[in-house]
């Protein structure tokens, strides 16, 4: 390590690296240190060569900072702007007894609004995330949330013919990465600022699944089914003649397949009064049907916000 | 044996992972402008050769060939190769290097970005086969620390086939190879 930072507690291991807070020494400013092992068969890895490289065009307020790189012969350092907290810990801390606590609307939708922003200028920037998740949404104390972790993201417009869909935490996974679509774009991220949206709401994830096809039950169980008639094309999907047999199966009583009422659901577990506006956004986000999903920048001109773009902003 | 792995990898233009014109055509003029922005930061000096004392442009145009073979050699997409020699001219640009080491820096280069591009990256071990093992694991990663040093870490370079993507022209992957050739010299 170079002897400009100092190197204070572990904060936690990334995707492929070990976190630590540190200390610049110079300026007096806490960083985070993203430290990679260097492997001595392949070199650099190519998550911290495809993370630098994104990291380094990344410059927005709502993306954490990468400030510099120390490559050295054993280790690769990434500095990062150090943030407080992040949103998974921060709800979490929130719990009360068993029972986890949804956070305070304005909150919700301030935290929202930056995730949206961040993600927007992922979008505009050819960078998909891919792995958005409550503990990859980094908050600090003046309430600021920024995207961190970019260790899975890539730049799409790249054919890969199989982006892997073993890419983004199983809770937050799109519909239609979970039947096998290979396709996929910007709607993967959308799919999960929807997740992230209603588990800000209410305090608990919203599709809680433990596998791949839990994980889609879960999801039409709240959504309803698709169908060729809602998404076309859907029935090409490598999955959707499996999930759909047992689907139907489980639920022979087509009353029951849903779609359920969210707005209902969610105010179970949130103290404040839901209106029609948020859970319109939520399921503008939430379309099964990746065509149908609003994108990051529309979802910016939704009628929640409206608080923030009508006031002047850049 | 060692190419058998990468079968999976190599593209049917037929079934490649397009954007979803829907979401992305909201997109389109950022992105576009944005690739061109990056395009012309990361452009290498076009006389970079008058620096290089040991180099001429000959000697690139046949170091070039011998990374084409590599390159199909390893199955590698086109993306790898066009991103592989910019980096090689790009560091060329930075420092100036004896004969005996641009088949090192070419070959780092092209490994470089087979772990920016690629969906599986080969192994280090597979590129020391394909170029019949010149060099040791060793000098490879050393010389790649000094790139990506060199470099800053900047390897946003967007390529020909992003632009080309962009047209709606893609449709032409199968002379692969001998375009790329062609596009260089």
């Amino acid at each position: 390590m170079s002897s400009q930072f100092k190197q204070l507690e572990k904060l936690g291991n990334g995707t492929y690296a070990t976190v630590y807070k540190g200390l610049n020494k110079t300026t007096g400013v806490y960083v985070a240190l993203k430290e990679v092992k260097l492997d001595s068969e392949e070199g650099t890895p190519s998550t911290a060569i495809r993370e630098i490289s994104l990291m380094k065009e990344l410059k927005h307020e709502n993306i954490v900072r990468l400030y510099d790189v120390i490559h050295t012969e054993n280790k690769l350092t990434l500095v990062f702007e150090y943030m407080d907290n992040d949103l998974k810990k921060y709800m979490d801390s929130l719990t009360v007894g068993n029972s986890p606590q949804g956070l305070e609307l304005h909150l919700v939708k301030y935290f929202q609004w930056q995730l949206l922003e961040g993600l927007a200028f992922c979008h505009a920037n050819k960078i998909l995330n891919r792995d958005l998740k409550p503990q990859n949404l980094l908050i600090n104390k003046k309430g600021q949330l920024k995207l961190g972790d970019f260790g899975l993201a890539r730049a799409f417009g790249i054919p890969v013919n199989t982006f892997s869909s073993e890419v983004v935490t199983l809770w937050y996974r799109a519909p239609d990465v979970l039947m096998g679509s290979r396709t996929y774009t910007t709607s993967i991220d959308i799919w999960s600022c929807g997740c992230i949206l209603a588990e800000m709401i209410t305090g608990k994830p919203l599709f809680p699944g433990t596998n791949d096809e839990e994980q889609l039950k879960l999801i039409f169980e709240m959504m309803g089914m698709p169908t060729e008639a809602t998404w076309p094309g859907v029935s090409q999907l490598p999955k959707y003649a499996a999930s759909s047999a047992s689907f139907q199966q489980q639920h022979p009583n087509a009353a029951l397949q849903g779609p359920k009422d969210l707005k209902e659901l969610l105010q179970v577990n949130c103290k404040e009064k839901l209106d029609d506006v948020v859970i319109n956004l939520l399921h503008g986000l939430l379309q099964l049907n990746p065509d149908m999903r609003l994108s990051a920048k529309q979802a910016l001109h939704h009628t929640w916000f409206a608080e923030y773009y009508q006031r002047p902003t850049n | 044996k060692s190419k058998e792995k990468y079968r999976s990898v190599s593209q049917d233009p037929q079934d490649s992972d397009y954007l979803d014109p829907v979401l992305v055509a909201e997109y389109s003029d950022s992105i576009y402008n944005y690739m061109g922005k990056l395009e012309s930061k990361y452009k290498p000096k076009s006389d970079y050769m008058d620096n290089q004392t040991f180099l001429d442009w000959e000697y690139r145009r046949t170091l070039v060939e011998w990374l084409v073979n590599i390159h199909k050699e390893l199955d590698l997409i086109p993306e790898t190769l066009f991103l592989g020699v910019n980096l090689m001219d790009r560091y060329l640009s930075k420092e100036s290097i004896t004969l005996n080491k641009f088949r090192l820096i070419g070959i780092t280069a092209l490994f470089i970005a087979t772990k920016m591009e690629e969906h599986k990256v080969p192994s280090l071990e597979d590129v020391l086969e394909a170029m019949d093992g010149q060099y040791s694991e060793d000098e490879i990663i050393e010389t790649e620390r000094f790139i990506l040093v060199t470099l800053r870490h900047r390897l946003g370079w967007p390529g020909p086939m992003s632009f080309l993507r962009k047209t709606n022209k893609a449709d032409d992957y199968d002379d692969d190879i001998r375009t790329h050739a062609k596009y260089f010299l």
